[in-house]
């Protein structure tokens, strides 16, 4: 497991090596001492915002402030959100487009 | 183009037209939609893709969010359904069933692919449907062309998987048209595995259009397949860029209905049908009141600015509407009213099934309404016939007309 093996994506870019997400990878991984790749399923940046994918909730509750703290050092305050994937069902239409206006 | 079915395919329940209403018409809803499985991408795409797939998501305070590339992450927020009222109820006993659109949907799990879709449209009349994706509809939302080539192909591959050699249900294949070479093999594998159209996003990113002819190649393969070419409102970008006060409102008018009037233009603008005369397109769920308005502002431009247009077209830009474009509303009293401004061939209807905005299951009853002081005839054309010649539907002998 590399930093290179978690997508790295800007919502306006194309590709997953996104060099501002890459080095705020590299310095959460030197405040925690370790590197954070294995924990971690993809960083994505939607306009200021950080959306970070855990492997599993412990992960994220050792490692995520560790995260926070390097995107903020890099781009400031913005919202920040530790998340974990789940297989739960969803419809598009009614529970994104619909149902999401103001957030 | 990756030819393996990865999945055990579920075929859609196929069984012939019950109605219960609109049986004077052969009825084709020109907009659909159909609710896929979660794994309608993780199962059919490389691994490497996997984690940039939508998904929903939990953070740390237990609330779920819808993240995909290239739109904002929103909250799921459960509208309030009520879930204790079954369709079924409403059927045994003859009743319409009743949305109650102040309150989120009262139906859920509908949409699927099950004998439950057909009893839908049996119950709203309609005998064929174009269908279009509901999870799908962010097939271009990411900023990567490989990623939304790769959804495309993915959401295709299901929807032949299900629909293939269907008799009622037709999807639209989708085609990512920011890199043209794929998106000319993506249309190339649709008519081979027997699809009718093709489904493009209004938008595109980076500020191109489809007036520009980089993008020839997909309009000589779609016209060679003979694949109408669809524009369905609200796709390719996100369709909420508003929010707070009105956002609601906003988004559905402005950010969702109005994208579709950017590719009419530019492909009546730009001498694309000059070069391709038997390329074929339709707007999808975003009305037609405005298309008589834009005919008109296409060939004032075309006139008043006759020094600056270029290349000079054959014709005026309004008769390539009308010799090659298609409208879809569900219920639009304006644009049927206007109706000889566009013609009445090039109107089609949808019930935009399953989602809330739309008619269904009161299909009927709008017909009343946007139907009013039309002839048998042109509601026939309206309602189904106009998309049986779009789509090269067979119409059964009873509802054919001279």
């Amino acid at each position: 497991m590399s930093t290179d093996s978690v997508p790295c994506t800007r919502y306006d870019r194309s590709g997953t090596d996104d060099p501002v997400l890459r080095e705020v990878l590299r310095d959460a991984g030197v405040r925690a001492g370790r590197d954070l790749s294995p924990y971690l399923r993809a960083l994505y940046t939607h306009n200021d915002e950080l959306i970070a994918t855990w492997r599993a909730r412990p992960d994220r509750a050792t490692w995520s402030e560790m995260l926070s703290a390097a995107w903020r050092d890099k781009v400031g305050e913005s919202r920040i959100l530790h998340l974990i994937p789940t297989d739960d069902d969803y419809d598009f239409q009614e529970d994104v487009v619909d149902n999401g206006a103001d957030e | 183009m990756a030819s393996v079915i990865n999945k055990e395919p579920v075929k859609a329940a196929d069984q012939p037209a019950e109605k219960a209403t609109l049986k004077d018409y052969f009825v084709v809803s020109a907009d659909c939609h159909v609710n896929e499985p979660n794994d309608v991408w993780q199962a059919r795409v490389d691994e490497k893709y996997h984690e940039r797939l939508p998904r929903i998501k939990v953070d740390e305070d237990g609330r779920k969010w819808f993240v995909a590339e290239g739109i904002r992450p929103s909250r799921i927020r459960e509208a309030p359904r009520d879930e204790s009222v079954e369709i079924t109820e409403f059927v045994k006993v003859g009743e319409r069933p009743q949305l109650d659109r102040t309150r989120g949907a009262m139906f859920q799990d509908q949409g699927g692919i099950t004998a439950d879709r057909y009893r839908d449209m049996d119950y709203d009349g309609i005998d064929c449907e174009i269908v279009f994706p509901n999870k799908g509809l962010v097939n271009w939302q990411s900023s990567d062309p490989e990623l939304n080539t790769v959804m495309c192909h993915a959401w295709n591959e299901w929807a032949y998987e299900t629909f293939g050699g269907h008799s009622r249900s037709f999807p639209a294949a989708c085609v990512a048209p920011a890199d043209v070479e794929s998106a000319v093999k993506e249309i190339e594998w649709a008519a081979e595995h027997g699809f009718k159209s093709i489904m493009l996003p209004p938008l595109l990113k980076e500020g191109k259009g489809y007036n520009l002819p980089i993008f020839d190649p997909i309009w000589a393969a779609a016209s060679e397949a003979g694949l109408p070419v669809l524009f369905h409102a609200g796709t390719g970008k996100d369709p909420r860029s508003a929010t707070g006060n009105g956002g609601a409102i906003i988004n559905y008018v402005v950010h969702a209905m109005n994208t579709v009037l950017q590719p009419t233009v530019e492909l009546c603008a730009s001498g694309v049908f000059d070069r391709y005369p038997k390329l074929k397109f339709a707007t999808i769920e975003a009305g037609a009141g405005w298309v008589p308005y834009a005919l008109h502002a296409m060939d004032f431009g075309n006139f008043a600015h006759s020094f600056w247009v270029m290349p000079k077209l054959k014709y005026k830009p309004s008769e390539y509407y009308l010799m090659h474009g298609h409208s879809s509303f569900e219920t639009d009293p304006i644009g049927v009213e206007l109706r000889d401004r566009m013609g009445v061939e090039n109107l089609l209807w949808g019930n935009d099934y399953p989602h809330i905005e739309g008619c269904w299951p009161h299909s009927e009853e709008q017909l009343a309404i946007w139907g009013k002081g039309l002839n048998q005839d042109e509601i026939a054309k309206i309602i189904g016939l106009n998309s049986a010649k779009l789509f090269n539907i067979d119409v059964p002998k009873q509802y054919k007309r001279a």
